[in-house]
C-alpha cells in the first residue's frame, strides 16, 4: 500500500491537449459520462485504476465481452465506464469481426438444444479457423429450411413456435418474449440504436388477404430488464411472404411474391426507424425467387443480394453462380454477375449436402458453407470464392462438432441443420 | 558520419543522451526535435526509471535504415518475444506509469503491448475480488447493489 502511494507521486499527468495529437478517440470533447467518470475519480482517487479515460478504454476494450460482465461490479467506475454508451459504441467499432456457426439436432422432431459458436474471421490467407462454444439455448431447433441465422448489430434472433429468442454471444445475454405469429425476424436502427422485431400477422395460408397486418415490437430498457416498450401495428399490401428478414443499415429486407403466390418477385422493405413498409415493395428479376424458399437473401458490400446457383432445376451441383446485387433501392434496380467455380458444389434440394451462402467476410469474399452436418464428427469446411481473383480456398472450421466426444457428450443423433453466417461483431450492448 | 543525439532530461533532471532515430518513435519528441532542434527536451512527468524503461524499448524497436535490412520478418517474431518478456519483467505500479508514458510520448507500439499486458492481467483474475487486490480498487458497492448487477446478467429463459 505505502509502496504504492509513494510511486504516485511520480506518476504522469494527463497530457495538455495541445501538445498531443489525438490519432485513437474521434471524440475531441468531454462527455458527459467521462466527465462524471472524471469527477468521481477526483473524490477518491485511490479507489481507481488510476488511469485517464481513454487509456481504461484501450485496456478494457481488449478483454473479451463475458469478462467485461463479470467484471461490471469491481467498482462504481468501472460499472459505468463499462455500461457507458461511448464505451459500448467504441467496443463495437474496435473489435474484429468474427463468424458465427450455429447448429442443432432434430431438424425435425423435437426441439433440441441450440449450439452458438464462434470464431475470429480470418486475418489473411488461410486453410483453418477456430471456433469456440459461445452459448447453448435449450429447446430450440434449427428447422429444416428457414434455418440461417445473421448477425444484427451484435445480437442473434431465434424462434420457437411463438417464443422469440434474442441472444449475444459475446456476453451471454439471453432475452425472451412472446409473439403472436412464428417467423419474427430482428431489426435494429442505427440511427436510434434500437432493436425491434417484426412479426407477420397475417396467415400465409390466407388465401386472398386484402391487407397485411404485421406487429412491431419495439425492445427497451426499463430498471435493469428488458421489456417490450410498444406493440404497434403495422400494415401493407398483400403479399406471400418467402424468406426471412435479413437487416441491412436500419432496413430490413425479406423476399415475397405479390400479390399472391407466384405472381410478382419483389422485395419487402421494413424501415426499422419509422415502422413503416416501404411502398411500392421492390420489384426483383424472377431469378431472384427462382430457389423459392431456398433463397437466401445475403448483405454484400453494404448492398442486399441474392447469390443463385446454376442447379435450378434442382440439379445434385453447381460449379456457376449468379449473384444479384440490389443496386438502388428507390429505382429498383438490379446488377447481375456471373461467376464460374473453380470446382463444383453440392446441392441437394432435401436434406443431403447442400452449400449454400449466407454472406462475405470482410474481404469481399463470397461464404459457402454446408447446410447439414451429415456424418459423425466430420471435419467442418467452409469456401471462400474471391469474385477478383476467382480463386476458391477452403478452410476448415475446427470446433464444429468434428469430435466423437463432442457428440457423444451432448447427445447428438443423425442430421444436424448448421448456419455458419459471416461478419458477426462483437457487441457488449445490454439489450 | 557520427548519429545525431539528443538529450532527454527525466523529472529528477538526469539526462538521457539518446540517438535522434531511437527517440523518434515517440511522435511527440520526433514533432519537438523539429520545432526546436538543439535542445535538450525536458520530460518533467517522468522518472528516470520510466525513461530509462522506455528508452531501453525504443532502442530494442529502432528501425536502422541504413542499407540491407532485409532481416525484418524474421526478427517480428524475436520482437514479440522480446515485447512480452519486456513487459512480464515489470511490476504492476511501474507497469501503468510505463503504460502511461507511451500514451504522453504518443508511442503506439509501447502502448498497445502495454495495454495488452494490463488486459491480460485483468482477465486472469478469476473475480472482481481478485482485481480489486490486484489493482488496489476499493470496492464501493454494497452486497444488495452487486446482487442486482448479478442479476442483470443471468438470463433465466
Amino acid at each position: 500500500m505505502m509502496k504504492r502511494k509513494e510511486h504516485e507521486k511520480g506518476s504522469l499527468e494527463p497530457i495538455p491537449l495541445d501538445l498531443k495529437k489525438k490519432t485513437r478517440s474521434p471524440a475531441k470533447s468531454v462527455t458527459h459520462h467521462q466527465k462524471e467518470v472524471y469527477e468521481s475519480r477526483d473524490k477518491k482517487r485511490h479507489h481507481v485504476l488510476l488511469l485517464p479515460y481513454d487509456m481504461e478504454v484501450e485496456t478494457l476494450i481488449r478483454l473479451p465481452g463475458k469478462s467485461l460482465m463479470k467484471f461490471l461490479c469491481v467498482s462504481k467506475t468501472w460499472y459505468s465506464l463499462i455500461r457507458s454508451q461511448r464505451f459500448v459504441a467504441s467496443y463495437y467499432a474496435k473489435k474484429p469481426s468474427r463468424f458465427i456457426v450455429a447448429f442443432t439436432n432434430s431438424a425435425f422432431g423435437d426441439p433440441k438444444r441450440l449450439f452458438i459458436l464462434s470464431g475470429e474471421e480470418e486475418k489473411e490467407e488461410t486453410c483453418s479457423l477456430v471456433a469456440n462454444l459461445d452459448m447453448t439455448i435449450p429447446s430450440v431447433t434449427l428447422r429444416h429450411g428457414a434455418s440461417e441465422y445473421s448477425s444484427v448489430h451484435g445480437f442473434i434472433a431465434c424462434f420457437e413456435l411463438l417464443k422469440f429468442i434474442i441472444c449475444n454471444p459475446s456476453t451471454g445475454q439471453v432475452i425472451s418474449f412472446h409473439c403472436k405469429a412464428p417467423g419474427t425476424c430482428l431489426g435494429y436502427d442505427p440511427v436510434h440504436d434500437q432493436f425491434k422485431a417484426l412479426t407477420l400477422l397475417t396467415s400465409t395460408y390466407n388465401h386472398n388477404p386484402s391487407v397485411m397486418v404485421h406487429e412491431v415490437i419495439t425492445l427497451g430498457r426499463r430498471g435493469g430488464r428488458v421489456v417490450v416498450v410498444s406493440r404497434t401495428k403495422v400494415t401493407s399490401q398483400p403479399y406471400h411472404r418467402v424468406t426471412r428478414g435479413r437487416c441491412i443499415n436500419g432496413f430490413m429486407y425479406y423476399a415475397a411474391w405479390a400479390p399472391s403466390h407466384g405472381k410478382t418477385p419483389v422485395i419487402v422493405c421494413f424501415d426499422v426507424r419509422n415502422d413503416k413498409i416501404l411502398s411500392p415493395f421492390i420489384t426483383a428479376p424472377k431469378e431472384v425467387l427462382a430457389l423459392e424458399v431456398l433463397t437466401l437473401l445475403i448483405e454484400y458490400k453494404g448492398k442486399l443480394a441474392v447469390v443463385v446457383p446454376n442447379c435450378l432445376g434442382y440439379g445434385p451441383s453447381f460449379d456457376r453462380f449468379n449473384l444479384w446485387i440490389l443496386e438502388d433501392v428507390t429505382k429498383h434496380e438490379w446488377s447481375k454477375q456471373t461467376f464460374q467455380l473453380p470446382l463444383s458444389l453440392p446441392f441437394s434440394a432435401g436434406m443431403g449436402q447442400r452449400m449454400i451462402s449466407q454472406g462475405t467476410n470482410k474481404a469481399g469474399e463470397i461464404i459457402f458453407s454446408p447446410k447439414y452436418l451429415q456424418q459423425r464428427a466430420h471435419p467442418f469446411y467452409v469456401f471462400y470464392f474471391n469474385t477478383d481473383t476467382k480463386k476458391m480456398t477452403r478452410v476448415r472450421i475446427h470446433g464444429v462438432a468434428d469430435t466423437e466426444e463432442f457428440w457423444s457428450r451432448y447427445g447428438l443423433t443423425r442430421v444436424c441443420s448448421v448456419s455458419f453466417s459471416p461478419q458477426h461483431d462483437d457487441s457488449i450492448a445490454f439489450l | 558520419m557520427s548519429k545525431k543525439m539528443i538529450v532527454l532530461k527525466s523529472s529528477e533532471g538526469v539526462s538521457f543522451v539518446v540517438e535522434e532515430a531511437v527517440a523518434r518513435q515517440s511522435k511527440i519528441i520526433s514533432f519537438l526535435v523539429e520545432e526546436f532542434p538543439d535542445r535538450e527536451l525536458p520530460l518533467t512527468n517522468m522518472t528516470s526509471e520510466i525513461l530509462r524503461k522506455t528508452i531501453e524499448y525504443c532502442k530494442k524497436h529502432v528501425v536502422e535504415d541504413d542499407g540491407g535490412g532485409d532481416s525484418s520478418s524474421s526478427s517480428s517474431g524475436d520482437l514479440k518475444e522480446w515485447d512480452v518478456k519486456f513487459v512480464a519483467e515489470i511490476d504492476q505500479p511501474r507497469l501503468m506509469d510505463l503504460l502511461m508514458a507511451a500514451n504522453y510520448l504518443d508511442i503506439p507500439s509501447l502502448l498497445d503491448v502495454t495495454c495488452q499486458k494490463v488486459a491480460d492481467t485483468i482477465a486472469a483474475c478469476n473475480d472482481e475480488k481478485e482485481i480489486r487486490a490486484t489493482f488496489n480498487i476499493e470496492n464501493d458497492f454494497t452486497e444488495e447493489e452487486v446482487e442486482a448487477i448479478r442479476m442483470e446478467n443471468q438470463y433465466p429463459i
